[in-house]
């Protein structure tokens, strides 16, 4: 994935570690979408994930020497970018307990992106993310996380892991059991 | 021979091909006898060609912008903090109260050592003054060898008279018969000024 960049990620953050903000500007612009993508799947909220976003990059800015070239630097960024979509969800989670609301994040009107951009999705292609964007939120977190990571940001077993900070046996199983839960979810959903 | 609770349990590894080839052929052979299974195999494999194909959400056209900003207000808001907090104890990490409390003890178990040593020590004092200085003074005679000649004595009637009751001897100046052999060496000049000023010290 990276093969296509002349410069790596890790000599990018050492750039910056030594001062270039210019390097920094490289990493957002490298990873704006691929983290987009992962917060907005887990999260279903373009603005939430936006923000998750921004203050992954900004933890990435106030703690750049934080980051030590023992794992990767894709690895360190999803980690916090996981984190913080994780922190998100916990707040939803206390904001229902409080106001004693049943609807959930998973219950609320999905929210879609323009479709502007991509002119080539047909109505049925649109149908068909709705129907499997719902069903990934209806997955437990770790599995939702896991198939995220996994399926739709093709990461390797071992980086997601680093990531999730797991066994690597352990990572097997939970990306076999989110397909076949995720299986399960799209025929319920579809007999609807 | 494979059952569906194993073919179920290692599909993705299946898919992913992470198994040896006597496996594989394990999960071919099950799936050409159980049509659920081949349906399950089939349907994990779309899912996973429609996960990769889901549209790419990007950010917003401010996203740049907006970041630079929190960016900014981030390292104004710690500017601002530090100004305001100014010098303050809880600044000081806790390891420094520690140090200087070390640094405090051995200063003061130096200083008691040292005093502790010169007091027991006393030097420059011989045995002897220091004795009658604690003690009631003994009578000791000079040694034959070290005669004072009379005339080189101070006036006999400087007399060692201390405050003290341990110094109540006074040699009596008209006994005339008192050899200089016996009077007691506390009547030597050189240590009577030794006692004055260990009695000052005191």
């Amino acid at each position: 994935m990276e093969d296509k960049y002349k410069i790596t990620d890790e000599e990018l953050i050492a750039r910056f570690q030594a001062g270039d903000e210019s390097a920094f500007e490289e990493i957002v612009h490298r990873y704006s979408g691929r983290l987009m993508n992962f917060a907005y799947r887990f999260l279903l909220d373009r603005e939430e994930s936006e923000d998750v976003v921004q203050d992954t990059f900004l933890k990435v800015y106030q703690n750049r020497n934080a980051y030590k070239e023992i794992a990767k630097f894709s690895t360190w960024i999803y980690t916090i970018t996981g984190n913080l979509a994780k922190t998100i969800l916990r707040k939803r989670r206390n904001r229902q307990l409080f106001f004693f609301s049943r609807l959930g994040p998973e219950e609320k009107d999905i929210e879609f992106p323009s479709t502007d951009k991509l002119p080539e999705h047909t109505f049925e292609e649109k149908y068909d993310d709705k129907i499997v964007q719902k069903a990934i939120v209806k997955l437990p977190e770790q599995f939702r996380t896991a198939i995220i990571l996994r399926d739709i940001q093709d990461l390797s077993y071992e980086e997601i892991s680093n990531i999730v900070d797991a066994p690597l046996g352990t990572v097997k199983s939970r990306i076999n059991r989110a397909r076949l839960r995720l299986q399960e979810e799209l025929e319920s959903l579809k007999s609807k | 021979m494979m059952n569906c609770y194993q073919f179920k349990n290692f599909i993705s590894s299946y898919i992913e091909e992470d198994i040896n080839f006597n496996r594989r052929k394990q999960f071919e052979e099950h799936m050409q006898n159980c049509p659920t299974c081949q349906l399950l195999h089939a349907s994990i494999l779309q899912n996973k060609k429609r996960l990769a194909s889901l549209s790419k959400i990007a950010v917003s056209d401010q996203f740049m912008h907006n970041l630079q900003n929190k960016i900014l207000a981030d390292r104004n808001a710690r500017i601002r903090q530090s100004f305001q907090n100014g010098f303050s104890l809880k600044r000081i990490p806790s390891f420094a109260y520690g140090f200087a409390i070390a640094v405090l003890a051995v200063v003061t178990v130096f200083f008691t050592l040292q005093s502790q040593g010169t007091d027991s020590m006393n030097p420059g004092i011989p045995p002897v003054v220091q004795e009658q200085i604690n003690q009631q003074p003994p009578v000791v005679s000079q040694p034959r060898a070290k005669r004072i000649v009379p005339s080189q004595q101070p006036p006999v009637n400087n007399v060692l008279v201390a405050d003290d009751t341990r110094s109540q001897i006074k040699p009596d100046s008209s006994d005339e018969n008192v050899q200089d052999d016996d009077r007691p060496v506390r009547h030597n000049p050189d240590y009577q000024d030794k006692i004055r000023t260990v009695k000052k010290q005191y």
